[in-house]
């Protein structure tokens, strides 16, 4: 056969005698091409057509693979014989030599992060930061950002379209609406308790179909008692009585769901800002008309919703503020700062409770016995401004005086435009009223246009700014206080264009090593997904950013800013795919206990472990196993670990024999692995090659028949896959993918332990474990898990411990990942093969000082790799 | 992977397709003069003006359950499937289509992004999406009409079915309120004064902006260059477009009887949205207020029940689900047909679209898509069944329906020709 290739072509022939290396073709020769020439052609490699070219994108692709493959020592295969040590490390260092040059003649003189434009998150961080409005809520009406190399900051992924740029227009509109100071005081501070219960509100009329009730002195309101068999009196009457307002806490037993939400309707926001929220909490248990203590604490949870146009109600909560204690009986106040947009509302849910409702119940809330959240009052205060004008006007206009607008004293001057303050729904605040137009007065307008430019626009576009680019700017400001405009208008025009332009929305960065403002925009871009502050900025100007010791103390800086929250939720949201969450409802039937309180406490351990790993400067093996977990009461129940109360995550030890607190079997990530209904290995394993090895599987080859997954019952996914790995075409990927998948078996797909699948089909009774009692058990037991298996290399784990201490061994490569995921999400390019050598060599700085990550960070930002563009 | 140029070309217009485009300012008199009153002097413009041709590509994204889909028999005498038995009244107007699918786009999920597109491998690293079917006829015919295209959803989330010829997403109107607002309520006259003036404060940033990013241009490298091109032709591009819409906002839009709809917002209750969104649909159709509609049916809220696992009762429920999509679809072919134009029916001049990027939801795989097209002008009533093991692309398709909209274009995405099997009527 093989003489047969040789001699049945001109174009073979040359292939061999092409080949730059003799020994190479040796090597091949006597170990690769009994199964990888021409006619045998195993995993459709021919190594015999593969020519030694390194020019071409397609073939040092092919190349790096084969470098690889004999490098892990994964080729030749196990069952044959081995290549003398020495025969292979001489074709492997002709090999790299030759992909490495081959490489740096490619990428010499080539830039290697593209520029690129900031994706929506940083936009909207960015302009937060920069007009000092923390929670102005922009990017909710931004084209989604693509994604390259598996995150959003790359250039390839970021692409802009006139769509973009409408969008962008807009919010440049509406944030400048907000920054620029109409009034010549601040809005009033408004202060006010309001009940959650509100008359013509939702919460009223579960308080009349017996899924709440009135509460005074922790006993049922005398003046409006427990709604029972009859209403007693409708709610009209109530709501003439003043039922509603007359300071009782309202008890609620219903948990929120498709048609109960309840909202705070007495306050909704005028004027967006900061607000202190209070408000006071406690649990109980309701027994047929009567106030017991609680099981225990129970959690509600408090949102910011966007009201809709009607004024009656939103569907969407704009996010969570947050999970708060309710003690049994004793009320605990809580307090909390936030930014609230216009008719923004605050939302309550019963957030520990299992959906019950009493309305269809005979006998309502008299008949009922079960836990209530109750809650005394909630206490909005605010705006709160520091001063007035605010920053972010001062910002645009700096010190100069606001002054009423005469159109007699302004001949041929427009007027500034005005939008009116709409209030809707039932809030009791009310605007303040109108002090007439005020606009901000210029006595030299050019030259204070050229003046606060000159503020501005390095501020925002994140380095220093030629005259001749800002004189630009200022020929159109003169060109429209020409026209007619007023100054505020006028520079206005010039901020909206400056937030529009390329220098605002795109990162501009030199070829070659980073300058000083490059780096320091690098470094918090990084870090806190946003434009550098005033200090970083400082530095940058000074020069003195890139000194070891003055760049270690910024990164250490920015890590300890709450500002860098922003990195660990979007390295996080995609490093881990977190942004996946709650991609997949779990079935109801089979995981009825799912509750979306549960979904927030799995996001907020693995997001709240990453931190601790960093905080404490922990070993890569803690990726994979760890000592401790980072829980609250909801999610050590759900992992059977005893003596966590409350909603708040905090530090568990763990028990000796336990398997949790790595991303391995966080709930988070055994969720996003799964499908709401089912698991497989084969997602799980794929997980775990790409995310946390670095080494991700091929794709899966076209037209093969996919498992098509089953509940019933009878045959486990490990069976079914079974026949499928059983394939020799799909065996080889297989037995790389699955084997870290089959010990996450032990994992169902909310993340809760267990021994037997559940079914809806055959099976037997299912214990209740430690599911709510008051959630019904619709699944079954079936078919027994087996989560043992074997990792490529042969060594065996039989559960999901053995596979934690296995992968925990090899510290080297976990960092090695981390330091590229890394590298690639704060560079914003991909890794080649010539990036190889650098990333050992942080990650070999790293271990010699320990091997802890935020050692590994350290080393990263102190690279060329980072500080090159 | 970035696409040959040849696959994305912009294509040549015939003669007749330039002259309808050649911009507002010739394009609007002219319609103004066809079609005073929308509807009824069409008659009169009919004997001039080539036929109106419109586009409607409509996806679900959780799959459509293939047993309940596929008719057994090929060609045109085949039996009803159950999901099909729900448009029966149209058999004569639709083709069925088996054993197709868009070559290299797998990924599960992932592959509803590129359901008009057909860019293969959405799953992999350095993904960059391709230009819609529907944006790329939007770009040749869009000029015709008020609104280019539209691009509607029905979702909670940010799906959209459209992307530009950069491959950026076009976020989608998903309120059947506030596209009715859109397309036929009139601004009173000191708003579409502010509109029109808003419009041409735009343009002269638009202008400043160019210039700003073209003096950046000059200090980058030449492969940022290109990058910051995209930026450049944002620029120009949106230019375009507030010119035209400068001149629409001056003309009144068109008067309908129907009254506008409330927005239903449970999730569950896509089937009722998606019927108050046909509603809008048929009528800016029928006002010629665009040719060009993409609608992306998000059904995330069933995605569990897909998984079905092959319980009975699961998959009974999601049955009844899809044949509530199907009596939709129906309702608004019924709507379509209903409504004449030129003593024609609108279905004869609209292509419609169905289909799924999931041959089956519950294993993920992204071949053997049910796919159907109603209207448009090819001779339909049958089943045009290729082969279930080595599909036939369904990007041929798309192409087939491009030419019918009148653009000479030989290729779209991944096409290999047009679909064989398909006639114009």
């Amino acid at each position: 056969m093989r003489l047969a290739v040789l001699v049945s072509g001109a174009l073979c022939c040359l292939a061999a005698t092409a080949r730059a290396q003799p020994a190479l073709e040796a090597f091949f020769e006597a170990h690769c091409y009994d199964c990888h020439d021409a006619d045998t052609k195993k995993g459709d490699l021919d190594l015999t057509a593969l020519k030694p070219q390194f020019s071409d994108a397609a073939s040092f692709a092919r190349w790096v693979t084969v470098y690889d493959r004999i490098e892990s020592g994964e080729m030749p295969p196990k069952k044959k014989a081995r290549p003398p040590a020495n025969e292979t490390a001489a074709v492997m260092k002709w090999l790299h030599d030759s992909l490495l040059s081959a490489e740096q003649t490619r990428l010499a003189g080539e830039v290697r992060t593209g520029v690129r434009r900031l994706t929506r998150a940083e936009y909207e961080n960015t302009v937060r930061d920069l007009f000092e409005m923390p929670g102005l809520a922009l990017q909710g009406d931004l084209p989604a950002d693509g994604s390259a190399h598996g995150f959003d900051k790359n250039s390839d992924a970021l692409d802009i379209s006139h769509v973009n740029l409408a969008k962008y227009l807009e919010a440049a509109e509406r944030t400048l609406d907000l920054a620029i100071a109409t009034q010549p005081q601040a809005p009033s501070v408004q202060k006010r308790r309001i009940s959650l219960a509100n008359a013509g509100g939702f919460v009223a009329s579960i308080i009349m179909n017996g899924d709440g009730v009135l509460l005074k002195d922790k006993k049922p309101d005398p003046a409006f008692p427990p709604a029972g068999e009859q209403s007693h009196i409708d709610q009209g009457a109530h709501e003439r009585m003043g039922s509603f307002s007359n300071g009782a806490s309202v008890g609620l037993f219903r948990h929120e769901d498709e048609s109960v939400s309840p909202y705070f309707m007495e306050h909704v926001t005028i004027y967006p800002g900061r607000y202190r929220v209070r408000t006071s909490l406690w649990s109980f248990q309701w027994d047929k008309g009567t106030v017991l203590p609680s099981r225990g604490t129970e959690a509600a949870r408090l949102s910011v919703v966007q009201l809709t146009g009607d004024g009656r109600g939103g569907q969407h909560p704009s996010y969570v503020l947050g999970y708060y204690d309710a003690p049994s009986i004793e009320s605990k106040e809580h307090e909390v700062m936030t930014w609230l947009n216009h008719n923004e509302i605050i939302g309550f849910n019963v957030a520990s409770l299992a959906p019950v409702a009493n309305y269809n119940r005979k006998g309502r809330a008299l008949a009922f016995t079960g836990p209530g959240i109750a809650c005394d009052w909630l206490e909005i205060e605010g705006p709160l401004h520091d001063q007035w004008p605010p920053k972010a006007h001062q910002l645009l206009f700096g010190e100069l005086p606001l002054a009423d607008f005469k159109p007699a004293e302004n001949p041929g001057v427009r007027a500034p435009a005005r939008k009116k303050i709409r209030q809707i729904g039932a809030g009791k605040n009310r605007p303040d009223p109108d002090k007439g137009l005020w606009t901000v007065k210029s006595d030299d307008p050019l030259a204070d246009a050229d003046r606060l430019l000159a503020g501005f626009l390095p501020k925002a576009f994140r380095r220093p700014v030629a005259a001749e680019v800002r004189k630009e700017y200022v020929a159109q400001i003169e060109q429209r206080l020409k026209a007619g405009d007023c100054f505020e208008t006028a520079l206005r025009w010039a901020y909206r264009a400056a937030l529009c332009s390329p220098d605002f929305l795109y990162l501009v960065e030199p070829p070659g090593p980073l300058d000083d403002s490059a780096l320091a925009s690098r470094l918090s871009y990084f870090l806190w997904n946003s434009m550098p502050d005033a200090r970083l900025a400082q530095l940058a100007t000074d020069g003195t950013l890139r000194k070891p010791e003055v760049l270690r103390g910024e990164v250490e800086r920015l890590l300890k800013d709450s500002k860098s929250q922003r990195f660990i939720e979007d390295f996080l949201g995609q490093w881990l795919k977190l942004r996946a969450i709650a991609a997949n409802d779990p079935d109801k039937k089979l995981y009825p206990e799912f509750s979306p309180y549960l979904q927030d406490s799995m996001v907020a351990e693995t997001r709240a472990y990453f931190r601790e790993l960093l905080e404490r400067d922990l070993g890569a093996a803690f990726l994979v196993r760890s000592d401790f977990a980072m829980l609250n009461e909801k999610l050590a129940t759900l992992y059977g670990i005893p003596g966590v109360s409350g909603a708040q995550i905090r530090r568990v030890a763990l028990p000796p024999d336990c398997p949790r607190g790595g991303f391995l079997t966080q709930a988070s990530i055994l969720k996003i692995t799964a499908n709401g209904t089912t698991t497989s290995p084969v997602p799980r394993g794929m997980f775990v090659m790409a995310r946390l090895l670095g080494q991700p599987p091929d794709p899966q080859p076209p037209n093969v028949a996919a498992v098509e997954p089953d509940v019933r019952g009878a045959a486990t996914i490990r069976e079914q896959l079974a026949k499928h790995r059983s394939e020799p075409s799909c065996a080889s990927c297989h037995a790389k993918i699955d084997p870290a998948g089959f010990a996450m078996e032990a994992f169902d797909v909310i993340g809760g332990f267990r021994s037997r699948y559940r079914s809806i089909g055959d099976g037997d009774p299912a214990p209740r474990g430690a599911i709510d009692p008051f959630i019904g058990i619709s699944f079954k037991l079936g078919p027994p898990v087996d989560s043992s298996g074997a990792l490529p290399d042969g060594r065996k784990f039989n559960d999901i411990r053995d596979l934690e201490a296995l992968l925990a061994a090899d510290t080297g490569r976990l960092l090695r990942n981390l330091a590229e995921q890394l590298a690639i999400y704060s560079t914003g390019r991909d890794l080649a093969f010539s990036d190889r050598e650098p990333i050992a060599a942080i990650v070999a700085r790293t271990q010699q000082k320990g091997g802890g990550l935020r050692t590994l960070l350290h080393e990263l930002v102190q690279s060329r790799l980072f500080q090159t563009r | 992977m970035r696409p040959s140029s040849s696959h994305l070309a912009r294509p040549t217009l015939s003669r007749r397709a330039f002259l309808r485009g050649t911009g507002l300012m010739l394009a609007l008199p002219f319609l103004d003069a066809m079609r005073p009153v929308f509807g009824t002097a069409a008659k009169a413009a009919a004997a001039t003006e080539t036929i109106p041709r419109r586009m409607v590509a409509i996806e679900t994204n959780m799959g459509i359950l293939p047993q309940f889909f596929f008719p057994e028999k090929a060609g045109s005498d085949y039996a009803l499937s159950p999901y099909l038995e729900r448009l029966a009244a149209h058999r004569p107007n639709f083709s069925v289509f088996s054993g197709v699918s868009l070559p290299g786009v797998t990924g599960a999920h992932a592959a509803e992004k590129c359901f008009l597109t057909g860019t293969p491998h959405p799953e992999r690293g350095g993904f960059r999406n391709w230009i819609s079917l529907d944006q790329f006829a939007a770009e040749q015919v869009g000029n015709q009409t008020r609104y280019p295209s539209l691009v509607l959803a029905m979702s909670n989330e940010g799906s959209t079915l459209s992307y530009t010829r950069s491959g950026a997403p076009i976020p989608a109107e998903k309120s059947p309120k506030k596209l009715f607002q859109k397309l036929f309520v009139q601004g009173k006259p000191d708003e579409v004064a502010a509109n029109v003036e808003a419009l041409r404060q735009g343009r002269s940033m638009l202008d400043f902006l160019g210039e700003q990013s073209q003096r950046l241009n000059r200090t980058l490298s030449k492969a940022d260059q290109d990058r910051m091109d995209q930026y450049f032709t944002s620029v120009r591009e949106l230019e375009q477009r507030l010119h035209s819409s400068e001149a629409w906002e001056q003309k009144p839009k068109p008067v309908v009887a129907a009254k506008p709809p409330e927005d239903i917002d449970d999730a569950r209750e896509f089937v009722a949205k998606t019927r108050l969104m046909f509603d809008v649909m048929k009528l800016a159709l029928e006002t010629d207020s665009t040719r060009i509609i993409s609608l992306f049916i998000d059904t995330t809220v069933i995605h569990n029940i897909t998984h079905h696992g092959n319980r009975p009762e699961v998959i009974a429920e999601l049955r009844a689900k899809e044949e509530g999509q199907f009596d939709a679809l129906n309702g608004f072919l019924t709507a379509l047909t209903e409504t004449k134009e030129d003593g024609q029916s609108l279905l004869d001049r609209t292509m419609v679209l169905y289909g799924t990027p999931m041959g089956s939801a519950n294993s993920h795989s992204n071949v053997n898509l049910p796919v159907l097209l109603a209207g448009g002008g090819f001779k339909h009533g049958q089943h045009l069944a290729f082969d279930t093991q080595n599909n036939y692309p369904l990007s041929n398709l798309y192409l087939s329906m491009l030419q019918r909209l009148g653009l000479e274009t030989g290729a779209f995405s991944t096409s290999k020709g047009t679909m064989r099997g398909l006639e114009l009527a």
